[in-house]
């Protein structure tokens, strides 16, 4: 599954957020989208996931026109891990996780055995199988995250887009959701905010800047010490790690950076 | 067997563990919820043999079912005409009106539970009602509408009710977002708008005795009901909760929110369009038979929730039977507790309801 982005422009007011905007993610790829609060990461997410409609340009699924699309099938093809909101009407774990196969089915159709084995998969590979009658409500945010990623695994698409996954959560829970969907048999492209996580696990990097893509490629080539300062405003060293084998950035705060 | 496939071996027997394959999990709701259904269903046709039986004529059970099989199948048995008529032209209209009035309620809530994702939503406090009780008082004292016939109230209240859901859902967004406090407020503001259009309608017609009657049917009552009035109500609410069962997965993704659901695959606006005119028909159509009756909206769904949960596969079916339970005996009490005097259905149902919105708004606090 390939996704191809061509063109994209988004405005609100006249501004345009997001401007003529190029990205492609190769099948079973994961490729991370970084960038600045503000630098337009969620609004070219939203526009993949259909949740806003661009001005301008194109996004091709597997060559298909992906803004044409039905929303059904859609949602067949691409699954969505959206950053955990509150949600006031409490369902369980695997009422949750069932929610997945919404766009398999019609009006009336019933949950087959089929559907709970695909709930019970789902769950079982993000570990979270003993909390499946628990309330979403009552879980931790690592938790819920790993729910959420559990629901588009029960969607079976072939490609999945995440917004800030790790956002708001401890390191341990940061590198445990990374790691569950790095080891995921789809194609992503994942919003994310840590610059030395997305180095750590993504094949490949877009950076968002003011609404423009500034720098894409393998982390190995574009994480640099100038582009986190032109992108950032922050003074930085890049290394490779020697246990890694990745980038890895170390900031310098304004009075390292005075001395300096 | 190199060492990764033993471990994955391993692995895959402990995520299945006692489930084994092609089997559904056991899950709490499902079963309460099967458990409620078959307790609520018989509860109601005893509700409503009972509920016929209780009046200022005693009339014995037994006697009110041969009375109702005598009447649609003309047999002939050992009543009085004056048991037969008290038991089928007045109390049996009335008692299946107030479990049809109840249900409808109910599952309007539900709806508009989802719909705005406010577990405070309710016909009565977003204005709805009013909308409603302007459109069918207009159809009363002005006379809007009288070619249409008897058909009149029901269309008044139906497009009363639309234009207010309508008016309160447009301010309440901002930006594309639904903003839950706004809702209330904006529900308020077009609560007492209506609300005072209507009372200055009442208080310009010169008739007293119109006045009296519009004041009545606005807090609610089910006295002086007629088979007739059944019809409306009861087609829409089947037709309704038909077209809603089909829609409840949607109904679960949209109470997540309208990007989950987007995400999903369900188109978010068709859904949310549709459900408004739905809830509207339904809130217009109860309404010009019953007046605006408040809370069951509130009460049944939330404590629906507390039994089995969100999906909507359950709530909007347990909903459904709760609410014509709840208002079968609510009308049974405001008839007999002051006999031969009736209190308004709504006057009751105000008094259970609103401690019932407080300990919901101090417990939801996310909501406001």
């Amino acid at each position: 599954m390939t996704l191809n982005v061509h063109g994209l422009r988004w405005s609100v007011a006249g501004r345009r957020i997001i401007d003529d905007i190029q990205l492609s993610v190769e099948t079973g790829a994961f490729v991370g989208l970084l960038g600045p609060n503000g630098s337009g990461k969620s609004t070219l997410l939203r526009c993949i996931y259909r949740s806003l409609k661009p001005d301008a340009g194109s996004i091709s699924l597997d060559g298909a026109d992906l803004l044409a699309m039905p929303p059904r099938d859609a949602a067949r093809k691409m699954a969505v891990v959206l950053q955990e909101t509150p949600v006031q009407f409490d369902f369980t774990v695997q009422e949750m996780v069932l929610m997945g196969r919404t766009p398999h089915k019609s009006a009336f159709d019933p949950d087959t055995s089929d559907d709970w084995e695909i709930v019970v998969d789902a769950l079982a590979q993000v570990d979270m199988l003993d909390f499946r009658e628990r309330s979403y409500g009552t879980l931790s945010g690592g938790e819920k995250q790993r729910v959420l990623i559990a629901r588009a695994l029960a969607q079976q698409s072939q490609f999945m887009v995440l917004d800030e996954p790790t956002n708001h959560l401890d390191i341990r829970y940061q590198l445990e959701i990374l790691d569950i969907v790095r080891e995921l048999p789809v194609t992503t492209l994942a919003a994310l905010h840590d610059l030395n996580l997305a180095a750590l696990y993504c094949d490949r990097l877009y950076v968002l800047s003011e609404g423009h893509v500034v720098a894409s490629g393998a982390p190995d080539d574009i994480v640099t010490a100038d582009l986190i300062y032109e992108v950032y405003g922050v003074r930085a060293n890049v290394a490779t790690n020697p246990t890694t084998g990745k980038r890895h950035i170390t900031y310098f705060p304004a009075r390292v950076r005075a001395s300096a | 067997m190199t060492k990764s496939e033993v471990a994955m071996l391993g692995r895959q027997s402990s995520l299945t563990p006692a489930l084994g394959k092609r089997k559904t999990p056991p899950e709490r709701n499902a079963a309460r919820s099967r458990l409620l259904i078959a307790v609520l269903t018989p509860l109601i046709l005893l509700s409503i043999t009972l509920a016929v039986t209780i009046g200022p004529v005693e009339i014995a059970p037994l006697t009110v079912w041969e009375i109702a099989f005598g009447k649609v199948t003309g047999a002939e048995g050992d009543w009085s005409n004056a048991q037969a008529n008290i038991v089928w032209l007045i109390r049996f209209p009335r008692v299946l009106l107030a479990g049809v009035v109840g249900a409808g309620l109910a599952v309007i809530g539900v709806v508009m539970q989802a719909v705005t994702r406010n577990p405070l939503a309710d016909p009565f406090l977003l204005g709805i009602s009013s909308g409603a009780a302007l459109g069918a008082v207009s159809v009363l004292l002005i006379g809007v509408f009288a070619e249409l016939g008897i058909f009149a109230l029901s269309v008044g209240a139906f497009l009363g009710a639309m234009l207010a859901f309508a008016l309160v859902f447009s301010l309440a967004i901002q930006h594309g977002r639904l903003l839950p406090t706004r809702m209330i407020l904006a529900g308020v503001a077009v609560s007492f708008m209506f609300s005072a259009v209507t009372s200055f309608i009442t208080i310009s017609d010169d008739s007293s005795g119109a006045a009296r009657r519009v004041l009545f049917w606005m807090l609610g009552g089910l006295s002086g009901t007629q088979w007739e009035d059944l019809t409306l109500p009861a087609l829409a609410l089947i037709l309704g909760i038909v077209h809603l069962m089909g829609q409840s997965r949607a109904l679960n993704a949209l109470i997540i929110g309208d990007e989950t659901a987007t995400t999903l695959g369900i188109d978010v606006h068709r859904l949310r369009r549709r459900m408004l005119v739905i809830t509207s028909l339904l809130t217009g159509l109860v309404i010009a038979v019953s007046g605006a009756i408040g809370f069951v909206g509130l009460m049944m769904p939330h404590t629906v929730r507390l039994l089995v949960g969100t999906d909507h596969r359950r709530v909007l079916p347990i909903s459904l039977l709760a609410g014509a339970l709840y208002l079968i005996w609510v009308d049974v009490i405001a008839r007999t507790l002051f006999a031969p005097e009736e209190i308004p259905v709504g006057i009751i149902t105000s008094l259970c309801g609103a401690p019932f919105f407080l300990w919901l708004m101090r417990r939801s606090k996310g909501a406001l």
